[in-house]
């Protein structure tokens, strides 16, 4: 398993009271998982994403990755296993506008002091996410469909334990978003990435192979498919 | 203006044969009077434009003076003590004694052709110059001694005087004062001769400065009395600043 | 760190109106301070200039307990310059000696109080090689009863060349004496205090007129040793001498206090300077909210996210900061060439300065780098809050921010 919550639980603190994003929740992701959390928003979906993806830390549980237990790490130690360990691909792309598609890609190898044969690497993600005539662009100079693309290259430059995707479709039409969702399975199916997603779009939940479905904090799901 | 303080007393002297020193004496002996009060009107006139200043003053004796300014308002409680050869003066704006003394006393006296130290100058003639008598002519009906007074020394302000005495008054109703070069610089004239308790006083003094064209001073003495009884302290710096 | 300088630098021109309307108050407050002292140290040069150049050569002299403050100029208090005193000013270096002394000039009803300035025009040039004066019409000749006018008191007094007036006089004894005499020149020097209040003569026809018996106000030299040299061997003799930083202390002392009110208006500046850069850092950072959770996101440490901001700041002062230098620097190295005219301003204010019209302000590499450093220092600092308040972010929430 690579990373899996075990009874985690997760309070936030609002003026006087205290909202539980998580109850006690356990769940796993093993390699080459292409896996959907699914659910209502407040059901904890994101906040599960984000403790697995070393945003956040639990109240209480483990969050283990690579059978790591990474909830007691201080932030500096957090951001690094980030830099090295988890790919992120968000739901308004959220590249750097001052830099090129190449230089967004690279910043990610560079942050995760992954310095053997970059440039040649950076471009290779690049082609691979079909953007090859496009590395010197910058997102202000690319569609909606091209600049998750090219999230989609920095997420997978690093080679990480798990790419996390949060709603990746949701600011694009059917026919880009689509495409992406193929890409993604592509290279799930292709290279073995792990894929873990959040979203409540149907598409992508039709074309995931686990659907975890979580509800006020919650798991009250967990389906597999072939 | 040595005369201003001086004046107060006349003799009625006759006319006869005399020395200029008899005559600088007699000039002399004006100016020992007690006491003596009056209003004076100064006006100044420079390039035209003419400048009004009254003013009370006090006299006791031959040394000593007392002025205040009555108007314009902005001279207004400017007050001004001489004492033998010593100058004060009171400024209300600044409300402070000022001795007037050195290179200063050799400043016009409110911008008029009288400077401090013509004021300083009193009855000294006898002392700083020597004199002849040139000719004895009629001047304004008048018979007068023509007298050329020449400085004893060099440190004299008017190397040179040419005076004018009334043989009747002993009042010197002309003088000329010249330069070390013989340039003539200021005329000086005291007319309007009135007789003031049986005394005979020339109520107006006319100063011209005959080096820039059309400055004069004009100061005309009204309600003159004599041997009036003044409080010891007008003489003394504390009234100034009262 | 390089890539974090490029970072912040592509940053900086992203929004660049902003950071250019920022950045000028930086440009503004570097560029006053570097002219502000250039202009303070011209000022200075200007005030040794000036007294050098029209009264005191590097060593001026006067007889023991004459007053020094200018303004008046008893001859009572002059001295004779002594045999023994010409031997060792014969042996100090070229010299001569002026008296000064008050006087009326009268012109037809005008009159006015003046200062005579007479000089000995057989050794005056050795001295005061009179090149930076304006003179119109011609010096005095020998032995005729002609005088040169100050330019500002000509001005006043509307005296022109050819015109009679009568100069009346105190002789050193005491008497008045009044003396005709013909215009024949109206000069600017150096010093507008003397324009404003002086005639010239020369010495023949001053002892005419105030039979001086000799005596002088001030013998000025210029030493052929260093004038503390010159200063130690010409003392003890009746005279007092005075090198030219001492006679122009209280001048100096006045531009010190000059310095110190630019000083305060560059700091206002810099404040508002050190304001507006903060605002336009902190603005920065809460439009790019997302963008500082998504570096944080990618793995990009705090204090680095903090030092992308500090640089942004920083660069941004430095950009300005060189504008300002060389705007600044431009200014101050061509007034230096050029030198400022205040004539019509003081002509206006009919000030008295002893100092010339033109004033040459004073370029040094010194003030000029720290006005730089003190802008790259203030803009850093302004920057510290809102780089502290950005390297806080919680990235979680960060990375949805819209």
């Amino acid at each position: 398993m690579i990373c899996e919550l075990v009874d985690v639980t997760k309070e936030y603190p609002m003026g006087e009271l205290k909202v539980v994003a998580l109850a006690g929740v356990s769940v796993g992701v093993d390699a080459g998982e292409f896996t959907v959390f699914a659910g209502p928003s407040g059901s904890g979906k994101s906040t599960a994403l984000n403790l697995i993806g070393c945003l956040d830390r639990p109240s209480s549980g483990k969050v283990l990755l690579d059978g790591k237990d990474v909830a007691t790490l201080a932030d500096e130690a957090l951001g690094a296993v980030r830099a090295r360990r988890i790919g992120f691909i968000f739901q308004s792309f959220n590249l750097i506008p001052v830099l090129t598609a190449a230089e967004n890609v690279d910043l990610a190898l560079r942050l995760a002091g992954d310095t053997e044969n970059r440039a040649a690497r950076v471009e290779k993600a690049l082609v691979d996410v079909g953007l090859q005539d496009y590395l010197h662009r910058r997102p202000s100079q690319l569609s909606g469909g091209q600049q998750q693309r090219v999230a989609i290259a920095r997420a997978l430059v690093k080679k990480p334990a798990i790419i996390i995707a949060d709603e990746p479709t949701a600011n694009l039409d059917s026919t880009n978003g689509e495409a992406i969702l193929e890409l993604m399975r592509e290279m799930n199916e292709r290279d073995g990435v792990t894929f873990l997603f959040s979203t409540h779009d149907p598409m992508v939940m039709s074309r995931a192979r686990r659907v975890v479905k979580l509800k006020d904090g919650h798991v009250v799901g967990d389906e597999r498919r072939a | 203006m040595t005369q201003l303080f001086t004046l107060f007393f006349v003799f009625v002297s006759h006319a006869f044969a005399i020395t200029v020193d008899e005559v600088l004496i007699h000039v002399d002996q004006n100016l020992t009077y007690e006491t003596r009060e009056s209003n004076l009107t100064m006006t100044v006139v420079k390039a035209g434009r003419t400048k009004s200043y009254t003013m009370h003053s006090y006299g006791r004796g031959q040394d000593e003076m007392a002025m205040e300014y009555l108007s314009p308002e902005r001279d207004k409680g400017t007050k001004m003590l001489k004492k033998k050869d010593e100058l004060w003066m009171w400024m209300p704006d600044i409300e402070k004694t000022q001795k007037i003394s050195g290179h200063m006393l050799r400043q016009g006296l409110m911008g008029s052709d009288m400077s401090y130290e013509d004021l300083m100058e009193s009855s000294s003639w006898r002392t700083k110059y020597t004199g002849v008598i040139t000719s004895e002519p009629m001047l304004d009906g008048h018979k007068v001694w023509a007298i050329e007074l020449k400085a004893k020394d060099s440190t004299v302000a008017y190397p040179k005087r040419l005076i004018w005495v009334d043989q009747t008054s002993f009042i010197p109703v002309k003088q000329e004062l010249y330069a070390l070069s013989g340039m003539l610089l200021k005329t000086w004239v005291m007319t309007d001769i009135k007789p003031i308790e049986g005394k005979q006083f020339p109520t107006k003094m006319i100063v011209e400065d005959k080096v820039q064209q059309g400055s004069r001073t004009e100061i005309t003495f009204d309600k003159v009395t004599f041997k009036v009884a003044l409080p010891e302290e007008v003489f003394t710096t504390r009234w100034l600043e009262r | 760190m390089l890539f974090l300088l490029s970072l912040a630098a592509r940053n900086l021109v992203r929004n660049l109106r902003r950071t250019v309307l920022t950045g000028t108050a930086v440009v503004a407050g570097v560029a006053l301070m570097i002219f502000g002292w250039g202009l303070i140290d011209g000022l200075d040069d200007n005030i040794l200039r000036a007294a050098r150049l029209t009264y005191a050569g590097d060593l001026v002299l006067r007889p023991d307990g004459y007053p020094d403050d200018g303004l008046r100029f008893p001859l009572d208090q002059a001295a004779a310059v002594s045999p023994a005193l010409t031997a060792k000013l014969d042996a100090a270096g070229p010299w001569t000696a002026r008296t000064t002394f008050p006087a009326r000039l009268v012109k037809g009803v005008d009159a006015q109080r003046v200062f005579v300035v007479a000089y000995d025009p057989a050794t005056e040039t050795r001295v005061f090689d009179r090149k930076s004066w304006r003179l119109e019409g011609s010096w005095p000749a020998a032995d005729k009863p002609e005088i040169v006018a100050g330019s500002a008191f000509a001005r006043l007094m509307e005296l022109k060349l050819g015109d009679e007036v009568v100069l009346e006089a105190r002789t050193r004894d005491g008497a008045i004496n009044a003396l005709n005499y013909t215009v024949v020149g109206v000069v600017r020097t150096d010093n507008t205090t003397m324009d404003n209040l002086s005639v010239w003569m020369e010495a023949p026809a001053a002892e005419q007129l105030a039979v001086l018996g000799g005596v002088r106000t001030q013998i000025a030299v210029l030493p052929t040793a260093t004038p503390d040299v010159a200063k130690a061997t010409l003392a003890g003799l009746g005279w007092t001498p005075l090198t030219l930083p001492e006679e122009c202390d209280d001048l100096i002392a006045m531009n010190r206090i000059r310095r110190k009110s630019i000083s305060v208006v560059v700091g206002m500046i810099m404040l508002i300077a050190a304001t507006g850069i903060a605002n336009t850092v902190i603005m920065a950072a809460f439009e790019r909210i997302r963008e500082i959770g998504t570096l944080l996101a990618l793995g990009m440490p705090r204090r680095d996210v903090q030092l992308l901001f500090l640089l942004e700041g920083g660069v941004m002062g430095l950009v300005a900061g060189v504008f300002g230098a060389v705007l600044g620097s431009s200014l101050v190295l061509y007034w230096q060439a050029n030198g400022m005219d205040f004539s019509s301003i003081v002509e206006k204010m009919a000030a008295n300065m002893s100092m010339s019209v033109v004033v040459y302000t004073h370029f040094s590499w010194a003030p000029t780098l720290l006005s730089l450093l003190f802008g790259v220092v203030v803009a850093v600092l302004a920057s510290v809050w809102p780089a502290r308040y950005a390297s806080r972010i919680v990235p979680a929430d960060a990375v949805r921010a819209d």
